[in-house]
């Protein structure tokens, strides 16, 4: 904080300096009639002193590695602690995608999301021979059904060097645990994520949840693995701007603490192992400020409002990745370029973990040669730059710091909105912001549309279509992703001919009972998948027990619509 | 206007400006997109800026391709819009025909989304009458539908 005289001489050289641009404008006109930030934040022309004069360094921003963890979560930044590269990925069935994995691995990749599992899509999971799957499965993701699937992906892989990912619903982790202590690893000492997101939208109920139980079973069984998942990014690439994004990973993130409380968890016994995934988009400081602002929001929460008591609660560790609007179809090479200032903006950001989308996208599946130039985009941020050498270069920034506080004050306002409405897990709330999100998305359309809004190659500097932008691209991967359905089709097969039938009826029967009673299925999913049974028969078991609406067959309902748009995409 | 309005309310909601209007009758899409295909982005934001161009728009939602023809033809559209982004809109929109054919029915079908080059010319010779890709300014959408549809509409009043 700054003293009153000083302040004073501050605002007398502003007035000043706005007599210059008064005179400046009568000679130039700016070029635009309004300056925003990229979620819409009006900025003024320039920031000094006296627009943060009011922060309390030491309360407000403190250290890195400090309460309330604003300048980065550890001491020493990236230093002593380089952010994961974690590419996004995934070919051809199980097998095929154990080789794509152990190659990024071979140039540089440390931590996994391969775009694999019993879901193919986030979604509720049907055996590969299902209909739904046509025209679908293996076109951009490894479809698996069993864990002879989830043996072959691993295969050869070091499971406590690698950080993997495993898919949203319970039967993937149970088939990755069931699978890694087969090969000699405790549950106790293993490493990773899943993706599960507290909700209650298909799932109304607290008791039986998919997405509580593993969060639940994890923290009584798994003390190395992050259960508790926010996701705000895919939501982002919905449409949200970076303040929404900012304010939903922070209020999903809320109501499912609440949640999981319910199950007489102590806050300090799985706050820790919380994650969150965001996107980085091409608004450089805005996302830096972003991810600043959402360090000090959760500290202050965890601390304040749950009473958290281990500082490593108060922590919260973010993945980014490439807003995928962000990448064009047109003069698709200008992509490289923009994922450049997403690392920037992710390195400047402080996260943790880094995955940059690939240049030829928004054309089809990304290629091996954007995987890899991706991979190198984050490299030569990491090691060429120099962003590395200091934590957190922007911070004491006037236009930063300005930044930092404007969202936090406009995320709040949505939070409480979304509290309001009974909390961000809730039907009530995700449809409130639903709307949100689709209004964002189509102002920010209509600005593209109108010019208001400038994308190279795109509504400007627009070239023929075999322009020399163009020239490089795509081999676009002609990769047969029919053959490979086929053949997955064939491994299930296999295995439901070679497996011990009655073990999967005895299976079926016990996940049947647990199913119904809504105890914590995680225990008896991990035994039922030792017997081969495929995801495909569990879900059938499921939908018994508990009912016909789960799923994506059928009657569009509101709550589908939620589950799809908010939480469940891929 | 930006409401989660599905097929079925439709009906009700819309009938009685349908009976004013019967006169001036609306172009009508049906804008459809796979179960497995979650993105809704473009999906909505089509949606809301068809309407804003005159254009009614029927959400059929997450489909299967027999759903999406099922749908096209009670709500009697004179346009499928097939929205892609993960699957194969060859295939996709092929098994879309198929089932229209079985019913005895032709509508112009439009494609949009992420679409590999090589699939353009594929979906063309399938009988789409156009893809719109990534970048696709909404009028430009719009304009295409108002003059393909009179096109029709003249061909067919001679």
């Amino acid at each position: 904080m700054m003293d009153e005289k000083e302040l004073e001489r501050i605002k007398e050289a502003r007035k000043e300096y706005d007599k210059l641009v008064a005179r400046e404008l009568e000679k130039n006109p700016e070029k635009k009639s309004e300056y925003t930030t990229d979620s819409w934040i009006p900025v003024d022309r320039v920031y000094s002193p006296a627009d943060v004069a009011h922060i309390d360094y030491v309360r407000d921003l403190g250290f890195p590695g400090q309460y309330p963890y604003t300048r980065g979560l550890f001491p020493c930044g990236y230093r002593t602690r380089a952010w994961n590269r974690r590419q996004v990925a995934a070919r051809g069935t199980a097998d095929e995608c154990n080789k794509l994995a152990k190659f990024l691995i071979s140039q540089g990749q440390t931590a996994f999301a391969l775009h694999a599992g019993t879901f193919a899509g986030k979604k509720t999971p049907w055996d590969t021979d299902d209909p739904i799957y046509l025209g679908h499965a293996f076109r951009h993701n490894t479809k698996m059904d069993t864990l002879a699937d989830f043996e072959e992906l691993y295969d050869g892989i070091d499971l406590e060097k690698f950080h993997v990912m495993v898919g949203a619903f319970p039967i993937d982790l149970a088939m990755f645990i069931a699978m890694a202590e087969k090969r000699g690893y405790s549950r106790k000492t293993l490493q990773g994520s899943s993706a599960a997101v507290v909700r209650l939208i298909l799932y109304p109920e607290n008791k039986g949840n998919p997405f509580i139980d593993m969060v639940e079973f994890c923290t009584k069984e798994m003390p190395y693995w992050n259960a508790f998942y926010i996701d705000a990014a895919n939501v982002r690439d919905g449409g949200l701007t970076a303040v929404q994004e900012l304010a939903w990973g922070v209020a999903v993130g809320k109501d499912g603490v609440r949640e999981v409380l319910k199950r007489g968890l102590d806050v300090d016994s799985f706050a820790p192992r919380i994650h969150s995934y965001f996107r980085v988009g091409n608004d450089l400081f805005e996302e830096v400020a972003k991810f600043r602002a959402l360090r000090r929001m959760w500290a202050r929460i965890m601390k304040e409002e749950f009473g958290a008591k281990d500082p490593r609660s108060w922590r919260l560790r973010v993945h980014v990745q490439s807003l995928g609007p962000s990448f064009t179809a047109q003069q698709p090479l200008n992509n490289l370029i923009r994922g450049t200032i997403h690392a920037l903006a992710a390195a400047l950001g402080g996260v943790q973990s880094v995955a940059i989308d690939t240049y030829d996208e928004a054309l089809s599946t990304p290629s091996d040669i954007g995987k890899v130039l991706a991979l190198r985009t984050q490299q030569i941020v990491e090691h060429e730059s120099g962003v590395t050498n200091v934590a957190d270069p922007l911070g004491g920034s006037y236009y930063v710091e300005w930044l930092t506080n404007k969202m936090e004050e406009e995320a709040q306002k949505i939070i409480d909105k979304l509290e309001e409405l009974g909390g961000a897990c809730k039907i009530k709330a995700c449809t409130w912001f639903l709307q949100q999100k689709r209004e964002a998305a189509y102002k920010r359309q209509k600005e593209i549309d109108t010019k208001k809004r400038i994308v190279v190659g795109v509504n400007e500097y627009v070239m023929d279509e075999k322009d020399m932008l163009s020239t490089f691209v795509p081999e676009v991967l002609d990769f047969d992703y029919k053959a490979m359905h086929q053949k997955q089709i064939e491994r299930l097969n296999k295995v439901r001919r070679e497996r011990d039938n009655s073990k999967v009826e005895w299976a079926k029967k016990m996940l049947y009972d647990v199913f119904r009673s809504k105890e914590n299925m995680m225990p008896a999913l991990i035994e039922a998948v030792k017997t081969y049974i495929s995801a495909g028969e569990i879900m059938k078991v499921f939908i018994e027990a508990r009912g016909p609406q789960y799923g994506l067959r059928g009657e569009n309902t509101l709550e589908k619509e939620i589950e799809l748009a908010l939480f469940n995409f891929d | 206007m930006y409401g989660i309005k599905f097929a079925s309310e439709r009906n009700l909601s819309t009938l009685k400006a349908e009976e004013k209007t019967v006169m001036e009758k609306k172009i009508r899409i049906l804008l459809t997109r796979h179960p497995m295909d979650g993105h809704e982005a473009g999906y909505n934001i089509l949606a809301t800026g068809l309407r804003e161009h005159g254009i009614e728009v029927i959400l059929g939602g997450a489909q299967m391709p027999e759903e999406a023809a099922e749908t096209a033809i009670q709500e009697d559209v004179d346009f499928i819009g097939f929205r892609n982004m993960a699957g194969d809109p060859v295939y996709l929109v092929e098994t879309l025909m198929q089932k229209l054919r079985e019913r005895g029915v032709e509508i112009p079908i439009v494609v949009g989304g992420i679409i590999r080059p090589r699939e353009v010319e594929k979906l063309k010779n399938l009988g789409v009458i156009a893809t719109f890709g990534p970048g696709t300014s909404i009028p430009s959408i719009a304009n295409f539908l108002k003059s393909y549809h009179e096109k029709r509409q003249s061909a067919a009043v001679r």
